[in-house]
């Protein structure tokens, strides 16, 4: 039973250079106690997913279709006091760059027991309790929650803000590029240290990042975007030993392998479309090998591939032509 | 790939001076420093793609910018696209002390040059001059006094500066003068602007002593009614002053430099050899200049060219070059209108405008979606070989380092642990800082949980280098040799006792001269117990390695630990060196 | 794209009606559409608001209505000129001191700080005695409100500056050889640049202000109709105790409207600039 479904989720954006498609009509499911990632290159929608999740958008966003179902509830429809009551307290984000929004001038721990107090309506005293509880629990000494951001490197900053996000138990933490601005080492200790809290805790989370390979480390299921749609998802098996899609198969060798061969991996020709005014038919027909009439007149559905296994594409379907893979 | 060595540091150190209380600077107090480049020996040989690499903070990119002269190097030596008989000129003169030589050869060809501090001679030279020009001084007001008309008065004093500008000329070109082998520029300018002032004040004194009181304020500008104008002529006067002395000084040091053979300053030179790409395809070009004015920018600040037509073509094969085809097509366009990549491309495009040897790539595809990364690497790899170009390749992705580079240096706070082919370094590590750098690098197969090496504690700082080797408090093998503090062995010490058996009473754990403690104790036996517990903990707590011997004394036991050392960096293998205790003389091959 | 701001769309209508005030007045006058400002009726004085004279006449008789249409070519004139000196001497200064820094920095910031730290009163005064010329004149009162003004644009610049310095592209001019001179003019300035106008802009509007105050206490160009002035003759001659209202009211109403449409104008430049500087 998933414990987060979200189904044909669309949002759209506002803006001076006309309506941006940003996310068109994604599925994707969380079971419990797993670690769901969603990968894709930039503009590709899957930091707007996880802002649709939590009804976080901007004033020019706005969720046009679909549901986000958690615990028998819409979240994308519900009111926003009920919202409130699910943001953090069931659901939590770290958001992109996180590490580097701290107030300056408050303390750390502070800083955490601000959202304590905002969400569970704790008073300073009973927050700052539990702040120094969270503080070890990400490996950060509980006295240092008196000392001020600056005096944090970036790693300890980015544990500081998974304790923040953990500060209200939530279920499900989603984590947007928690590692990507971390040197490889640090990444390595931030990463061990979402494996522990997971089992510890027995979380659920959402990891979002470009970099395929932090993914296979840490995710056990996978769902790939691009241009706004979701083109696979899956185990972290399936897509990385049987994917499907051609975007899929491109990106994954685009990423060089240090235990492989030492040739320049391969790239994907052109450029990333826009997403006002999106190529017609399958988004990705204008840099897919295989792309075909239909790919420019027909968007692919969703199609399974495989005991849960997914992926949009042409070749899925019996209308293939004979030269086929 | 063996090729000559076009780039070549020495001994290379980047300080930053932070900023002291004004009270401390006054007193002369040395600041402490940041050492982001502490002593790195570095070659790149002509051709070859060589990759530094290292977490974020251990210099690697102050060392870039270093090379480029874009940050002022503290002392060490550069060289690049030095001929090959200049640098075993160097060589040579360096293992056999040869100071003179090397002073020569430095101060020719090193870009990390710094003129000596001014010796004592060479300021009281500074003050002969102040002198000569002060004596100049007076004979014109002399010759002033003398005539009364204005012309020839403006005639005396036009003479009289000639006099002066060429004794100048003369003097400063000639060898040994006083006790300096050459002069440095800055004591010439000094100089200079010492007899002009001398000359000044002479001749206005000299005026009022004549009794010609109006001519001696015109000299001092003081010599109209309104205050105006006064200003204006003293601004004036000023204005000649300054702008004679820099431009002697110039005419001066050119004079020099071609008696020396080389025609155009070093840094010249270096601007048309060497350039860098930047990491940030957005903030790296001037959103108010178009593509063309980017790229054709270092053409005109070198003077290479001023015409259009040429400007043209050079910027049309600059982006050629770097892929964008038409360049018709994007030579008007500005940087919002372009992507992330063709961004980049631009980068490089004003990068090999100048026809360079050398190119210091900074990250620059770290900000780029992966689909595209490879696009630019390719086209950095076609141009190293269409255009016989050699690489220093910044990352701290050792999995870009891997499928790109000939050859790794892994830098640590400011220095580096070590060095080799790319193959060697990634397939077989040898310092424990590159071993576990190795080991969590990510691989995009989830079937393969590789067998990480997770590094504790954070990344030191700069501004606090661990003593003996930088990376001993990280090192999950660290041993004695490794530069162990007296400090961090205390608190260690206090961690690992706070479970004493009964009987034991420790009190207090102090630290004496650096290479020892105290631990004062109620009562007996503890000497044993401690070693005991230091034989047990040693393996997971490094630092208990370090300690040498135990003795009891009076109320306790004091500790004394080894002396740790900085290790060097040498050769462990053909073309591979490593700056590790493990690998040294005493410890061959012993790695654990 | 500007159009869409539509306070700044009010802003610059105000600004033209004033703009057209002060290129029509002589043609209007000489036209005989406008009554002459100069013209001293003296057995009309003090009167309040007629067919003849629409705001009324002042203590000599003079049309009040066109003495203030006059005032506008004043107050535009005064705004401008000393917004000219305000902005080439603090963006000079500026420029300088945050791109250099070190001693030059120092030592151009104390000079600057004076002219911030002195209370503005006490400073205006000293200036109006010791500036020449002597006596009052348009380019006197130009010269003291620049010279009083020119520092919060330095620091402006300055702050600017010291940003744009460490930006990569500049990083890469120097590397590609370019000299502080050219980085300065090629680089840092034009990014600097539309921050500096958008602040123009609005320090018209704190000029003209200050030109009314100034007025008020003595330092008003002798040989040109300022509404400062006018309000200063209201005031002395106290037209709010005899009832005319319109002397007081008008003057005071134009100095605010053209303050207005100035601050409208320089908000959405603002918004137009800041957007941009905020995309990456």
């Amino acid at each position: 039973m998933a414990l987060l479904e979200v189904r044909g989720l669309t949002t759209y954006f506002d803006t001076m250079a006309g309506v941006v498609k940003a996310v068109d009509g994604v599925d994707i499911r969380l079971a419990e106690g797993e670690s769901l990632g969603i990968a894709g290159e930039s503009g590709c929608g899957k930091t707007t997913v996880a802002l649709s999740i939590l009804r976080l958008l901007p004033r020019n966003g706005r969720i046009v279709a679909g549901a986000v179902r958690y615990a028998g509830w819409d979240l994308a429809t519900i009111s926003e006091d009920y919202m409130r009551g699910i943001r953090w307290k069931h659901i939590s984000i770290i958001f992109q760059g996180a590490m580097n929004a701290l107030n300056p001038v408050k303390r750390v721990g502070e800083q955490i027991a601000e959202p304590i107090m905002l969400h569970e309506g704790l008073d300073r005293e009973a927050a700052m309790k539990r702040v120094g509880g969270l503080l070890e629990l990400v490996g950060i000494h509980r006295d240092r929650g008196q000392e001020f951001p600056h005096e944090f490197s970036g790693g300890m900053r980015q544990r500081v803000m998974i304790a923040m996000a953990l500060a209200c138990n939530p279920k499900i933490v989603i984590a947007d590029e928690p590692v990507t601005a971390l040197d490889v080492v640090i990444q390595a200790q931030i990463l061990d240290l979402l494996e522990r809290l997971k089992r510890e805790l027995d979380l659920s989370m959402v990891l979002i990042s470009h970099d395929l390979s932090v993914m296979a480390e840490t995710c056990d299921t996978m769902a790939i975007m691009y241009a706004g749609k979701l083109v696979e998802s899956g185990t972290v098996r399936d897509i990385f030993k049987r994917a499907n899609h051609p975007y899929t198969q491109d990106l994954i060798q685009a990423f060089p392998d240090i235990e492989g061969s030492q040739r320049l991996p391969a790239y994907i020709p052109g450029l990333l479309p826009s997403l006002v005014d999106p190529p017609t038919g399958c988004r990705f027909h204008p840099r897919c090998k295989f792309a075909w009439q239909r790919c420019i007149d027909k968007e692919p559905a969703l199609l399974p591939v495989d005991e849960g296994h997914w992926s949009s594409c042409h070749l899925n379907t019996p209308e293939r032509p004979a030269d086929g893979r | 790939m063996a090729g000559e060595p076009y780039v070549v540091l020495r001994d290379f150190r980047i300080w930053f001076a932070k900023r002291q209380p004004f009270l401390d600077a006054l007193r002369g107090i040395e600041p402490s420093y940041v050492k982001a480049v502490d002593g790195i020996d570095l070659t790149v040989a002509k051709g070859e793609v060589y990759c530094l690499v290292g977490e974020s903070g251990c210099g690697k990119t102050t060392t870039g910018k270093g090379i480029l002269h874009l940050v002022e190097a503290t002392g060490g030596d550069i060289f690049v696209g030095a001929p090959p008989d200049v640098l075993e000129r160097y060589e040579t003169a360096r293992t056999h002390e040869d100071r003179s030589t090397a002073e020569r050869i430095r101060r020719q060809w090193s870009l990390a040059y710094r003129e000596p501090p001014e010796t004592r001679q060479e300021r009281s030279f500074a003050v002969l001059m102040a002198l000569c020009g002060t004596a100049l001084g007076g004979i014109l007001a002399a010759a002033l006094a003398a005539s009364v008309n204005l012309v020839v008065r403006g005639l005396w004093s036009a003479l009289a500066f000639l006099a002066l500008a060429v004794v100048l000329a003369f003097v400063g070109t000639l060898p040994p003068v006083p006790t300096t082998e050459r002069l440095p520029k800055r004591l010439v300018a000094s100089s200079l602007l010492g007899v002009f002032i001398g000359a000044y004040l002479a001749t206005a004194f000299g005026l009022r002593a004549a009794g010609l009181p109006a001519h001696a304020a015109a000299v001092v500008g003081a010599y109209f009614d309104t205050w105006e104008l006064n200003l204006l002529l003293l601004c004036f006067q000023i204005l000649i002053a300054v702008s004679a002395t820099w431009w002697i000084t110039k005419v001066l040091m050119r004079r020099r430099r071609r008696k020396e053979g080389i025609d155009v300053g070093k840094v010249g030179r270096l601007r048309k050899a060497a350039q860098i790409i930047f990491q940030d395809p957005y903030e790296s070009l001037n959103p108010k200049l178009s593509v063309f004015d980017t790229v054709a920018e270092p053409l005109v600040v070198n003077r290479i060219t001023r015409s259009r037509p040429e400007l043209d073509t050079r910027v049309r094969q600059a982006l050629d070059d770097a892929g964008l085809r038409p360049p018709g097509d994007f030579m008007f366009r500005y940087p919002h209108e372009l992507s992330g990549g063709q961004r980049q491309r631009v980068s490089i495009a004003a990068a090999l405008v100048l026809d360079p040897d050398f190119l210091v790539a900074d990250e620059p595809v770290s900000m780029l979606d992966v689909s595209i990364r490879t696009e630019i690497l390719e086209l950095l790899l076609e141009l190293r070989a269409k255009k016989g170009l050699t690489y220093l390749f910044i990352t701290h992705d050792l999995s870009l380092a891997w499928v790109l580079s000939d050859r790794i240096g892994v830098m640590y706070l400011g220095k580096i642990v070590e060095e080799g082919p790319t193959q060697e370094i990634i397939r077989n590590p040898r310092h424990p800082y590159t071993k576990a750098l190795v080991s969590v690098v990510p691989v995009p197969d989830p079937d393969r949980r590789r067998e990480r090496i997770i590094l504790k504690g954070e990344r030191p700082d700069p501004s606090n280098v661990p003593p003996g080797c930088r990376f001993h408090p990280r090192c999950p093998v660290a041993f004695e040799k490794c530069g162990w503090t007296a400090d961090e062995v205390a608190a260690e010490l206090k961690g690992v006792t706070m479970e004493k058996p009964v009987g034991v009473s420790l009190e207090d754990i102090r630290v004496e001269g650096p290479p020892s403690l105290t631990i004062r104790a109620a009562s007996g036996g503890v000497d044993a117990w401690l070693r005991n517990q230091i034989d047990a903990h040693s393996e997971e707590s490094r630092c208990l390695k370090a300690v040498r011997s135990i003795e009891p004394m009076d109320g306790g036991v004091r500790v004394a630990l080894h002396e740790g050392l900085e290790p060097a960096l040498r050769d462990v293998a053909p073309n591979v060196k490593v700056a590790c205790h493990l690998y040294g003389e005493l410890h061959e091959a012993s790695g654990s | 794209m500007f159009a869409r701001s539509r306070l700044g769309m009010v802003g610059l209508l105000m600004l033209l009606v004033f703009v057209v005030m002060a290129l029509t007045a002589p043609g209007l006058t000489s036209a005989g559409i406008l009554q002459n400002p100069n013209r001293q009726n003296l057995s009309d004085r003090f009167e309040g608001p007629s067919s003849d004279y629409w705001f009324g006449t002042d203590q000599l008789g003079r049309d009040l209505f066109s003495r203030l249409w006059w005032g506008a070519q004043a107050s535009l004139l005064i705004g401008f000129a000393a917004t000219a000196i305000i902005m080439v001497l603090g963006s000079l200064i500026g420029l300088v001191s945050g791109y250099y820094g070190g001693w030059i920095d120092e030592i151009l910031m104390r000079v600057t700080d004076f002219f911030l730290v002195v209370p503005f009163l006490l400073l205006v005064l000293i200036l109006a005695a010791t500036v020449p010329p002597p006596g009052t004149s348009i380019s006197k009162v130009v010269l003291v409100i620049g010279i009083s003004l020119w520092a919060f644009t330095a620091r402006l610049v300055r702050s600017q500056v010291l940003s744009l310095k460490e930006r990569q592209f500049v990083e890469r001019a120097r590397s590609a050889g370019a000299g502080d001179f050219r980085i300065m003019i090629r680089h840092i300035f034009p990014n600097a640049f539309t921050l500096v106008f958008a602040e123009a802009i609005l320090t018209v509007a704190v000029v003209i202000l200050l030109e009314s105050f100034l007025s008020f206490i003595g330092i008003a160009p002798a040989d040109m109709i300022t509404w400062g002035k006018t309000l200063q003759e209201a005031y002395v001659w106290s037209a709010t105790e005899t009832g005319l209202l319109v002397w007081v009211l008008m003057p005071g109403l134009y100095i605010v409207a053209l303050v207005l449409g100035f601050t409208l104008l320089g908000f959405a430049l603002d918004e137009l600039v800041n957007p941009r500087l905020r995309r990456r």
